[in-house]
């Protein structure tokens, strides 16, 4: 049996896929599988994130030349100094924390800490572009939205805005021209971003909460096939294989036999008198006989490819794939000990106190060209046998023994039978 | 799914097959024309923010910008909202590649219109003319994300966007100390993060949609496995009618459906007379042919009756008659008889007739004692079955 998610679980996949999420966020259980399911990626891409960052940033040196050239040597301390050590803090951090949401929450101080460095880069400076310099955060802000997650990136960029508006403050430039340009620019940018990491985030839930449901449903398709492969194979009351079943593999037995010249012994199995059985104790006691039975046949036929079937009502069939006929007469006296030994009491019966069996056995050598209809005719007129000389007792069937390559059973060809009791 | 990696630069249709490409694109247009007017209105709210912006540069500014930013941008930008709300009333429907190029001109017309409000005031010969172009950030960041064009379609807008960008740069005269590099690369590098943004969400939505479509499939699969199953669980393959199994589930149903006040019901055992000799006379198969023919005309009885009828196993049958009293019981069973020897089917080893017939216990719940589980009550009609046995077959029999 596969198993696919606990009930409740699935059932709460289904509820939050038709509810919706708007919020961003699963009930308690699901939200922790989601972030288990998408830490490893989500590490990744931090990890890339803040790595590349380091080269981006540099990058700002050019901001720094040609706006504030006043600032270059605090902009070399803190772009070549302390930048990297933040970057550093933070990669180790990222892989020393294994809660994937608190990463998150990592990820969004790291965008915080780089708009604070590069502002302090403009605030050092008494140029008049020092302001313009301010923009500067908007590739940071773009940069780190686009590979975070919503919630933690709101409040990042909650952060950078109150950095923005402080800096352009203390620059007593927050409602000049450029004060209002940058202040829009970087409004603009944070709630188009924001807007486009929310849309990104909840596809990717509705990714997970999906294939949620798809491999559960994989895992109950998986186990209905096999339920169905199973009960098209086994009979339902015994346990034992069914007809077709006992039927496929009779065909591939005797191919198999044909090719490798191995003997083949096919027994067919009648409960004595199971008719007045089952009148007798009643059908459910019928039902609880046929089981102990098969239960009976089947652990005494022990044996490599070999198959115990319920043929119908009272019947049973055994194949047998390397016995010759003293090997299955043996197997069949033993099976009638053994079924004996049960002890089914069975007042009924004409024979026995217990319940007892008539065996009919054919045997197949190599050479004969006979078909399996006529193997089964054979096995079945070797149990009429054992039926009309007293039950109870196995008959082989000897026909086939000494026909050299005649086509099986004909009508009125001379039997010569075995019997055991 | 993995074919869908890393194509979504291609359209839709080279990922998809033909349908699902419509599909795809029907779906992800109805949920981005209704996105597409609020992200275009509060897109234009921004652009018009910006007159504060130049209306604090110097009042010549201001005028060129209320002219390009309000007036003429403004009612253009409108174009693409009211085409969103047309389309959601119903009373156009645009073309999907229509759409796409409507908001493309859109954001390249308001980036334009950036470049123009530089140009045309007089800051075009100060460093903020060049300064100016920062302001084509939030416009390709509208067309990637906020309208999420499709990634080809984002790229085309960025291409546009870069050009016109590159373009005014060229024709601007030259100011010693403008931040000429500064202005290239704040636009240059959120064009890539917006490429880079464009492809994983297409990438995202392709991967939902193609999933959505496994998922379907799966549904109808396991939808009709479980009816396999269940057939198969609950059914004899011979005769199709239920099983023993079968038999079971239904009489839970048919006991629990009525609360309260147990209804009375009436259990039959069936066997067809003498079925051992029509085996060894007619062969297996006409066996199972028999047996498929008896539960025909079983299952036609029942059905009038809406009793419940399954294959007990071997050669018998049973039924389940809700609301019957002992009275109707014999009559039904009768009537059971008559139907199997109507079908006629040949049996000419039989010592009772020339033709199959079947033996009939029947017994009503009402004269067995209260509360019994059904189970007793089969007993009682298999009772009743052995009492039709020994009366010569051929008839049903009531406790």
């Amino acid at each position: 049996m596969r198993h696919g998610l606990p009930d409740n679980l699935s059932d709460m996949v289904a509820a939050t896929l038709k509810q919706g999420f708007p919020l961003l966020r699963f009930p308690a259980p699901l939200e922790a599988r989601y972030q288990n399911a998408m830490s490893a990626r989500r590490l990744r891409v931090q990890a890339i994130g803040v790595a590349f960052s380091l080269p981006l940033y540099l990058l700002l040196f050019v901001a720094d030349h040609e706006m504030v050239p006043d600032s270059m040597a605090q902009a070399f301390l803190l772009r070549l100094e302390v930048f990297p050590i933040v970057v550093a803090l933070c990669g180790l951090t990222l892989i020393g924390i294994k809660n994937p949401a608190r990463r998150e929450w990592v990820f969004a101080a790291f965008g915080l800490a780089s708009c604070l460095i590069s502002a302090l880069v403009s605030l050092s400076s008494h140029s008049v572009m020092n302001t313009h310099h301010l923009a500067t955060l908007n590739p940071i802000v773009i940069y780190a939205v686009l590979l975070g997650r919503f919630w933690p990136m709101l409040v990042m960029c909650s952060g950078v805005s109150v950095v923005y508006f402080t800096s352009a403050f203390l620059m007593g430039r927050l409602f000049s021209d450029i004060g209002v340009g940058v202040g829009l620019l970087l409004q603009a940018n944070i709630t188009f971003m924001l807007y486009g990491c929310y849309l990104l985030e909840r596809v990717s839930r509705q990714s997970f909460l999906i294939d949620e449901q798809e491999t559960e449903m994989d895992a109950e398709l998986h186990d209905a096939t096999d339920q169905l492969a199973r009960i098209a194979r086994e009979d339902a009351l015994t346990g034992l294989a069914n007809r077709r079943c006992f039927t496929d593999h009779l065909q591939q037995t005797h191919e198999r036999a044909c090719r490798e010249g191995e003997v083949l012994a096919l027994l067919m199995i009648d409960v004595d008198h199971f008719k007045a059985y089952n009148d007798h104790y009643g059908h459910p006691a019928g039902d609880v006989c046929l089981r102990r039975v098969a239960q009976a046949l089947a652990a005494g036929t022990r044996q490599p490819g070999g198959l115990v079937a319920r043929w119908g009502g009272e019947e049973f069939a055994i194949i047998l794939p390397g016995a010759d006929a003293a090997r299955a007469l043996e197997l069949a006296e033993q099976l009638l000990s053994e079924v004996k030994a049960c002890a089914i009491v069975h007042e009924a019966s004409q024979v026995a106190s217990v319940v007892t069996l008539s065996i009919g056995v054919a045997v197949w050598s190599p050479g004969h060209d006979v078909s399996q209809a006529a193997l089964l005719a054979a096995a079945d007129e070797a149990l009429y046998h054992s039926k009309t000389t007293g039950r109870n007792r196995a008959t082989l069937h000897e026909l086939l023994l000494v026909a050299s390559s005649s086509c099986g059973v004909s009508e009125g060809a001379s039997q010569k039978m075995v019997s055991a009791t | 799914m993995n074919t869908v990696s890393l194509r979504a630069w291609l359209p839709p249709r080279a990922v998809l097959s033909a349908e699902e490409a419509r599909l795809y694109t029907e779906e992800s247009y109805a949920v981005w024309r209704r996105q597409s007017i609020i992200g275009g209105l509060l897109a234009l709210a921004f652009n018009n923010a910006f007159l504060l912006m130049d209306y604090l540069i110097g009042p010549e500014v201001f005028k060129v910008g209320l002219q390009v930013r309000l007036y003429w941008s403004t009612s253009l930008g409108l174009i693409a909202p009211m085409l969103g709300v047309m389309s959601l009333k119903g009373f156009i429907r645009p073309a999907p590649v229509l759409q796409e190029i409507v908001v493309v001109a859109t954001a390249a017309m308001s980036g334009l219109s950036i470049l123009l409000v530089a140009a045309l005031s007089p800051i075009h010969s100060t460093y903020w003319g060049i300064f100016y172009h920062v302001g084509l950030v939030p416009t390709m960041v509208f067309g990637t994300v906020m309208a999420r064009l499709r990634f080809r379609a984002a790229g085309m807008l960025v291409a546009a966007i870069l050009l016109m960008h590159w373009v005014a740069l060229a024709c601007a005269p030259h100011i010693p100390q403008a931040p000429v590099m500064s202005v290239m690369l704040s636009v240059a590098i959120p064009a890539m993060f917006m490429l880079m943004f464009s492809f994983q969400f297409e990438q995202a939505e392709l991967r939902r949609f193609a999933q959505k479509q496994r998922g379907k499939a799966l549904r109808a699969q396991l939808l009709a496995r479980r009816g396999d199953l269940e057939r198969a669980s609950f059914r004899d393959p011979l005769t199709d009618v239920s099983n023993r199994r079968g038999f079971s589930a239904e009489m839970d149903q048919l006991l629990s459906s009525s609360a309260g006040e147990p209804q009375p019901y009436a259990m039959l055992l069936i066997d067809i007379d003498h079925f051992k000799l029509y085996n060894d006379r007619y062969g297996h198969l006409g066996g199972d042919e028999c047996l498929r023919r008896v539960s025909q005309a079983l299952a036609q009885v029942a059905s009038d009756a809406s009793a419940v009828l399954a294959r007990w196993g071997g050669e018998e049958f049973v039924m389940a008659l809700p609301d019957a009293d002992a009275h109707d019981l014999a009559a039904f069973g009768q009537r059971l008889c008559v139907a199997v020897r109507e079908a006629a089917i040949p049996h000419d080893r039989s010592p009772t007739a020339d033709i199959v017939t079947i033996s009939v216990g029947a017994v009503s719940s009402t004269q067995c004692p209260a509360g019994v589980p059904w189970s007793a009550v089969l007993e009682q009609a298999d009772l009743a079955l052995y009492r039709a046995k020994h009366e010569g077959r051929n008839q049903a029999v009531t406790a």
